[in-house]
């Protein structure tokens, strides 16, 4: 995970193990998960979570518990998916700020480009490409959008 | 007594819905209130700190506009408290991932200090690694390991003239002897 996806996400020990314990519940009522495997993962999310000191200590306990129990596999995702519309969000200020330069062409390209990156890899390269050619604005969305993540 | 019958009733009324209740059933509920976060556990939502965004960057770049960064005010009180702990720990392995991936010249500065392995310099290829270091934005001193941190993508310079002959070489022999 990269620096930017932290600062855009910013981590707590109650927001990682809200996210399992939200899987395993889902699980536990569609019946896809015994009551007692439940248990068992949520005593071992809660037991281990305040062993917790970073964000990349977050992202290692996510890909542990992954790891440890299958089950929760789609952990990682809900990060990802939310670190997505924050992206989304950084990348719709910069545009935002081009169309009132009236570059309405440049503005429409970047917007094009915006909807067919999809996966997290063309979203980050978008990313790096803006931070590149507009550093200010760049700069200033990533500041409103993570200060905003924050609240 | 009107009061106190209600609570037995209700108590009745209880009893008699847990016996019609399945045991998977009944264990499910009490997983979801086990599942509540209670004050005592520690989990609170407090943001955790960003390992990476909390050390300053400091680039070193290597050919054309190449400076000695160890001459700029905001890094010389920090220089040698680097290098001692460099010279601590003897070694420059980085935190997050192998060294050879890191030198893409197989060159490492560390604050102006220049190292270069002359057996392994890949002329015409330039790089520079990013020293993280923990308390230097805040003037703290430095208390822990200096970890080389992984150049991104987008952090590695091309374009710039390839390194010369004099550029194969430690400015402080000293630094050589650790790297």
């Amino acid at each position: 995970m990269s620096s930017l996806f932290f600062k855009l996400n910013p981590l707590s020990k109650l927001k990682i193990y809200t996210a399992v314990r939200e899987i395993v519940l889902s699980k536990m009522n569609r019946d896809e998960m015994t009551a007692q495997k439940a248990e068992e993962i949520i005593t071992y999310a809660k037991t281990n979570i305040v062993n917790v000191k970073s964000a990349e200590m977050g992202i290692k306990f996510c890909e542990d518990v992954m790891k440890k129990y299958p089950e929760l596999q789609m952990l990682m995702q809900k990060f990802e998916k939310r670190s997505l519309e924050q992206y989304d969000r950084v990348i719709t200020m910069i545009i935002d700020g081009i169309m009132e330069k009236n570059a309405v062409d440049e503005a429409d390209g970047l917007l094009k480009v915006m909807e067919k990156s999809t996966t997290q890899t063309e979203k980050e390269n978008l990313m790096k490409s803006l931070k590149a050619k507009y550093p200010q604005a760049f700069e200033d969305a990533v500041a409103e959008v993570s200060h905003h993540s924050q609240q | 007594m009107a009061g106190e019958n209600l609570n037995n009733n209700n108590e009745v009324q209880k009893k008699s819905n847990d016996q019609q209740k399945t045991p998977e059933q009944q264990a499910k509920e009490k997983v979801v209130r086990d599942s509540n976060v209670q004050p005592g556990d520690k989990i609170d939502n407090s943001p955790l700190p960003d390992e990476l965004s909390s050390r300053k960057r400091v680039e070193v770049k290597l050919g054309a506009g190449e400076r000695d960064i160890s001459k700029e005010p905001a890094l010389q009180d920090f220089n040698q408290s680097i290098l001692d702990l460099a010279k601590k720990n003897m070694t420059f392995k980085p935190e997050y991932g192998d060294i050879k991936e890191i030198t893409v010249a197989n060159t490492v500065f560390v604050l102006g200090k220049r190292f270069i392995d002359p057996n392994n310099a890949e002329k015409g290829r330039i790089a520079y690694v990013s020293v993280y270091v923990k308390g230097l934005s805040s003037g703290a001193v430095i208390q822990q390991d200096v970890p080389l941190q992984m150049p991104k993508e987008d952090d590695i310079i091309y374009n710039t003239p390839p390194l010369s002959e004099n550029d194969v070489k430690t400015i402080d022999p000293e630094v050589k002897k650790i790297a």
